[in-house]
Parts: C-alpha cells; sequence; structure tokens
C-alpha cells in the first residue's frame, strides 16, 4: 500500500515515538491461569447443563401450555340447555306474548305509577 | 522437551478439551498486542486488569469462536470490546491525562529527554481523539493491521476506516504542529 508523504511521515512518527506499554505485574499471568482454571469452557457439555433456559424447561413448558388451554376450553365452553329446560323457555315466551297481544288481564302486571320506585318493581317482578 | 504447537488452532483445540496450559501459550503469543492496544486507547490506568479481562473472555468464549475465524481478530475484537467497556465505566477521563504524563517517565526503558516529550505528545495527541478514531489509527497505523481485519474488528465497512483514519491522521497532525512538532 503506498501511503501519501504526510501520512507516510506521520505514521512513521507514532510508531517512533509511540507511548512504551507499562510492564505487566509479575503475577498477573498467574491470576490469569487460576481464574480460568476456574472457569473452564467445556465442549463437550453434559445434557443437564446444555443450553438451560431453551431445553431443560421447553418441554414441561409446552405441557403446561397445553393443558391450561385444554382446561380454559373444558371450563369456558357454553353447555347446551337440557331438553327440559328449554320446553320451559318456549312455554313462558308464548304465554307471555300471547298474554300481551291479545289483552289477557292475567298475564299483565299493574303497576301504580304514583309510587315511588314504582318503575324498579317492573324489573323485580318476577314474570 | 515440549514441543509448542505452531499454529493458534492447535492450541485452541486442545483449550476446548481442557488443558489450561495451551491457553498459556495463547496468552504469551498475543499478550503483548492486547496489552499495547488497550495501553493506547484506555492509557495505563488498570491496565493489568483490562488486560486479564480481555483474556477471561476469551477463555470464556473459546466454545463459541468459529475456527473459520482468525483468533487474533477475534482477541482484538474482545480488546476492543473490553476497552469500550472501559472507557463508558470511566466516563471521565481528564484526571487520565494527569496520570499518563505523570506515569510516563516511570517508563523502565532507559530513553532520552526528546523521546520521552516525543511520547508524551503522542499519547496526548491520542487521548484527543474520540475513541472510534482512536481504535482506528492504533490497530491500523501503530499495530499495523491491515484495513480489512480493523473493519472487521470494529465491525463496520471498509470504507468507514479508511473515513476514520483520513481523519484522525489530519487531527494528530494538527495537534503535532500546535505543539510545535515538524513532520
Amino acid at each position: 500500500m503506498t501511503l501519501p508523504s504526510d501520512d507516510d511521515r506521520l505514521v512513521d512518527f507514532l510508531r517512533r515515538h509511540r507511548p512504551e506499554t507499562p510492564p505487566a505485574s509479575p503475577v498477573l499471568e498467574t491470576q490469569i491461569m487460576a481464574a480460568i482454571e476456574a472457569k473452564r469452557p467445556s465442549r463437550k457439555r453434559s445434557r443437564g447443563d446444555r443450553p438451560p433456559w431453551r431445553h431443560r424447561f421447553a418441554v414441561p413448558a409446552l405441557a403446561a401450555s397445553v393443558l391450561l388451554a385444554w382446561g380454559g376450553w373444558v371450563t369456558l365452553r357454553t353447555s347446551p340447555l337440557p331438553e327440559a329446560d328449554s320446553a320451559t323457555v318456549d312455554d313462558f315466551l308464548a304465554e307471555t306474548w300471547y298474554g300481551s297481544a291479545f289483552g289477557d288481564d292475567s298475564y299483565r302486571m299493574a303497576f301504580d305509577a304514583t309510587e315511588p320506585g314504582w318503575f324498579l318493581s317492573v324489573y323485580a317482578t318476577p314474570y | 522437551m515440549e514441543q509448542t504447537p505452531s499454529s493458534d488452532a492447535e492450541l485452541i483445540q486442545q483449550c476446548l478439551q481442557g488443558h489450561s496450559g495451551a491457553f498459556k501459550g495463547l496468552y504469551k503469543r498475543y499478550q503483548h498486542q492486547v496489552r499495547a492496544t488497550l495501553h493506547q486507547l484506555c492509557g495505563a490506568d488498570v491496565l493489568d486488569d483490562l488486560v486479564q479481562e480481555v483474556f477471561l473472555r476469551a477463555w470464556k468464549g473459546l466454545p463459541r469462536f468459529r475456527q473459520s475465524a482468525q483468533f487474533s481478530t477475534w482477541l482484538y475484537r474482545i480488546t476492543w470490546n473490553v476497552a469500550t467497556d472501559c472507557r463508558r465505566q470511566k466516563g471521565k477521563a481528564r484526571s487520565h491525562r494527569q496520570h499518563l504524563s505523570s506515569s510516563e517517565p516511570a517508563a523502565s526503558h532507559p530513553a532520552t529527554l526528546n523521546q520521552l516529550h516525543y511520547q508524551d505528545l503522542v499519547q496526548r495527541g491520542l487521548q484527543t481523539l474520540t475513541l472510534d478514531h482512536r481504535a482506528v489509527l492504533v490497530l491500523h497505523d501503530l499495530e499495523d493491521l491491515p484495513q480489512q481485519e480493523v473493519a472487521a474488528i470494529l465491525s463496520i465497512p471498509r470504507g468507514t476506516v479508511k473515513s476514520r483514519l483520513h481523519y484522525a491522521r489530519a487531527a494528530m497532525r494538527q495537534f503535532l504542529q500546535r505543539e510545535g512538532v515538524q513532520l
């Protein structure tokens, strides 16, 4: 590589006068070797300490998710009305409708609008 | 007499098999470069600690080291990471200058007064650069690494290396001229 002469001279100056690196502590090498002895890297890792989070807990987490999803579905799904209940509801609707349509008083409810809270009684009265 | 494995790859293989003695070989081979680079980037302060940090990270990271890559490039990359972490932690580097100027004359090798003065100038000039510019100047001009390798170490495009080198040299040249140095 050819440098422009200005750069050439600068680099030469920097190299000739680069600050001297202070000598290392005499115990530095020993310290480093002792530290790495305590932390050995190992390529042949046992199954148990491979990727701890990703693999060790992946299967139980997946199983738990499936179980939760199934449990939720079972709990929240709407159960169909029993046969007897739906018949009762049909009868009730028919009677109420007939009562309203044909003026049968037995199906009507009397309310005294002068009494306080009469409006609430509409909702409180059982049909 | 025990024969020293010649290549980095062999030493790394031995390290991965649990032979920490092989790592000592790598340490001896590269500690001067690592030390010098850290000194230029971070100064003499806590230099031993930084060197130790670099080699500890290298040791821990060896299982993830891709054999296709060059070990020296990888190690320089760790050195750069340690240097940037150091700068971040320090935050302020102003007091550092005083420390350096007082510590440089204590260098073990005898040198003329002129030489010490120029060394001090170079050191102070480096301190005036941003860490990014200084890193490129140190790795390329002082450590004599090719631009391609500097780009790989710093994870930047080669064009960025070129432009940073241009600005770093210009700033350094200006600093030296202000200090009365005729290049």
